[in-house]
C-alpha cells in the first residue's frame, strides 16, 4: 500500500511564504533567500506542487528591458491543503502535550 | 517569517568567469528545452529569467547549477516513470533482448546458420503478430471498451474456439516426435508450429476477461489436447494460472471452477501420456549453455526473461494483485521460465531457446495484457 506522506518541511516553508504573500505572485529566487530553500530543492518542489494544482505559474512583464520572470502563488486547493495541514499539525500537538501531561499513552478505549 | 521589499537589482558583482559561465548554462539549458515538451521547458526558462535579477555572479551560477540540475533530474525521473508505465513496450524490448541474445548463444555453439536465421525470422513475425492481435483485441472490444460499444465480443470467443480446436486437432493428425503430435507441418517449407504454446497463453486470457461459454469450451478442448499430447509442463502452468486468478478474484466465478477440475485432470492425463524427450542443447539446455559460457550471461539471461513477464512497471504490484490478464500472463511464462530454470529434463525456456512457437505466444499474450483497459470487477 502507499503511504501518503504528508508535506515535507521545504514544501511547508515554502507554502507557509506563498500563503502570507497570497493573492500575489512571488519569483523563483526571491522564494530561496527567504526560505533558505536551495534552487536545486524549490523548482522540483514547485514543479510537483503545480502538477498536483497546489500552485499556479505564470510568466509575468520585466521592467528594464529584462526578459519576463516565472511567478507563482497558491491556488484555492493549496490554501486549503495548508489549512488542513496546519489543523493536522494542531490536533497531533494537543494529543503530544496531553500524553505528555498524563506520562503515559492510551490505546482504544479505555 | 516576512517577505522583503523587491528593488529591483542595480549592479553587478563578483567575476567574469561565473558570469561567462552561468551564461553558457543558460544557453545550453535553452537549446534543451527546445527539444522537451513546453511543461517541462518553462521551468528551464523560469531559471534562466531569474539570473538576469541575482547582481552577484557568483551566487547566480550558484543558483543556476543547482536549479538546473533539480529541474533535469525532475524530469528525466518524470520521462522515466513515463517510459516504465508503457508494460507492452518495455516488455517487447526485454523480450526481443533474450531473444536475440538465445541467437547469439546459437551462433557460439556453431548450431546451423539456418535455425538461428529462423529465431530472428520468428522474432519478427511475433512482433507483427503482437501489433495485429493489439489492434484486434481493440477492435473486437475483449475488454468492453466505451469507444466500441456495439462491437460482439462473439468473435473473440470464436477465435478461442477455433484455437482449442486445433490445438486438439494437432495431438490428433499433428507432426509426431518421439510418439507425441505437437506439431504442425507448414506446408513444404520444413517450418512446424507447436499450436499449443503458441495460443494457449492468449486463450486462457482472453476465456478469463469474456467467461462464457464458447471461450471455456475452446480452453477445455485446448486442455484435452494438451492431455493427449502429453505436455505436462504447459497443462500444469496453464492451470496454475486459473487457480490463480480464481484466487485473486473478487467473485466466485462457478463455470472457472469447473474448468480448473478438468484442467487438474487432464494435468493428471498429461502426465501419464508424456514422454521424456530427448535434450537438444540448443532447445532445452540454452540456460544451462549460457551457465556454462559465463555465469554472468547465464545470469542476465534469467533477469532478462523474468523482465518480459514483470517489467519493473509503475503500479505493478496493483496491476498483478487486480488484473486477471496480468496474473495468467505472469503465471504461465513464469511457470515455463521456472521449470528450465530448476533444470527439469526437456524444458526450453521460453524466448532464450530455439522456438518460434514460443515466441509468437509470448508477444500475443503480451499484446492482449497491454490493451486491458479496466482492472477486474
Amino acid at each position: 500500500m502507499m503511504r501518503n506522506r504528508g508535506p515535507s518541511i521545504q514544501a511547508l516553508s515554502v507554502l507557509s511564504l506563498l500563503a502570507q504573500s497570497h493573492p500575489e505572485w512571488q519569483h523563483g529566487y526571491e522564494l530561496t533567500q527567504i526560505s533558505g530553500v536551495k534552487s536545486g530543492t524549490l523548482y522540483p518542489l514547485l514543479m510537483r506542487l503545480e502538477q498536483q494544482s497546489f500552485v499556479e505559474a505564470a510568466w509575468q512583464e520585466s521592467p528594464l528591458g529584462r526578459p519576463p520572470r516565472h511567478v507563482y502563488r497558491l491556488t484555492a486547493l493549496g490554501l486549503q491543503m495548508l489549512a488542513d495541514e496546519d489543523a493536522a499539525n494542531s490536533a497531533k500537538q494537543s494529543a503530544k502535550a496531553v500524553t505528555n501531561s498524563t506520562g503515559k499513552k492510551t490505546f482504544g478505549a479505555a | 517569517m516576512q517577505l522583503p521589499q523587491k528593488t529591483p537589482p542595480t549592479k553587478r558583482t563578483g567575476n567574469s568567469f561565473a558570469r561567462n559561465s552561468t551564461v553558457a548554462l543558460a544557453r545550453f539549458f535553452a537549446r534543451i528545452g527546445h527539444v522537451l515538451p513546453r511543461e517541462h521547458a518553462q521551468w528551464l526558462e523560469a531559471i534562466a529569467s531569474e539570473l538576469h535579477q541575482i547582481v552577484d555572479d557568483r551566487a547566480a551560477l550558484a543558483f543556476a547549477l543547482s536549479g538546473y540540475s533539480g529541474v533535469v533530474r525532475m524530469i528525466v525521473t518524470a520521462q522515466f516513470a513515463s517510459l516504465l508505465s508503457q508494460f507492452k513496450w518495455l516488455s517487447a524490448l526485454a523480450g526481443s533482448l533474450v531473444v536475440l541474445m538465445g541467437c547469439g548463444l546459437m551462433w557460439r555453439n556453431d548450431v546451423p546458420k539456418t535455425v538461428v536465421l529462423m529465431q530472428i525470422g520468428a522474432l519478427g513475425v511475433a512482433l507483427v503478430f503482437m501489433v495485429i492481435a493489439s489492434s484486434m483485441t481493440r477492435s473486437f472490444n475483449l475488454y468492453r471498451t466505451r469507444t466500441h460499444p456495439d462491437t460482439p465480443e462473439d468473435h473473440i470467443s470464436l477465435c478461442v474456439l477455433s484455437a482449442g480446436v486445433l490445438i486438439l486437432y494437432t495431438a490428433i493428425e499433428g507432426q509426431a516426435a518421439n510418439g507425441v503430435s505437437r506439431w504442425l507441418s507448414i506446408g513444404g517449407t520444413g517450418i512446424s508450429i507447436q499450436p499449443s504454446v503458441m495460443l494457449m497463453p492468449a486463450m486462457l486470457i482472453a476465456a478469463a476477461i469474456l467467461r462464457n461459454a464458447l471461450a471455456t469450451i475452446g480452453v477445455a478442448l485446448a486442455f484435452l489436447g494438451l492431455a493427449f499430447q502429453g505436455d505436462a509442463l504447459l497443462a500444469f502452468a496453464s492451470a496454475m494460472a486459473i487457480a490463480i486468478s480464481l484466487l485473486a478474484a473478487r467473485r466466485t466465478y462457478w463455470l472457472t471452477f469447473v474448468l480448473l477440475a478438468y484442467a487438474l485432470l487432464c494435468c493428471v492425463v498429461a502426465v501419464r501420456n508424456a514422454v521424456t524427450l530427448s535434450p537438444v542443447a540448443h532447445v532445452d539446455q540454452a540456460l544451462q549453455s549460457a551457465f556454462a559460457w559465463t555465469p554472468f550471461a547465464g545470469f542476465a539471461a534469467l533477469m532478462m526473461a523474468i523482465l518480459t513477464i514483470l517489467p519493473p512497471q509503475k503500479n505493478l504490484a496493483r496491476h498483478i494483485r487486480k488484473n486477471t490478464a496480468v496474473q495468467i500472463h505472469a503465471t504461465v511464462w513464469g511457470t515455463l521460465i521456472a521449470a528450465s530454470a530448476l533444470g527439469l529434463q526437456a524444458t526450453p525456456l521460453p524466448l532464450l531457446s530455439f522456438g518460434g512457437s514460443a515466441i509468437i505466444g509470448f508477444f500475443l499474450s503480451l499484446a492482449l495484457i497491454s490493451e486491458h483497459q479496466h482492472i477486474d470487477p
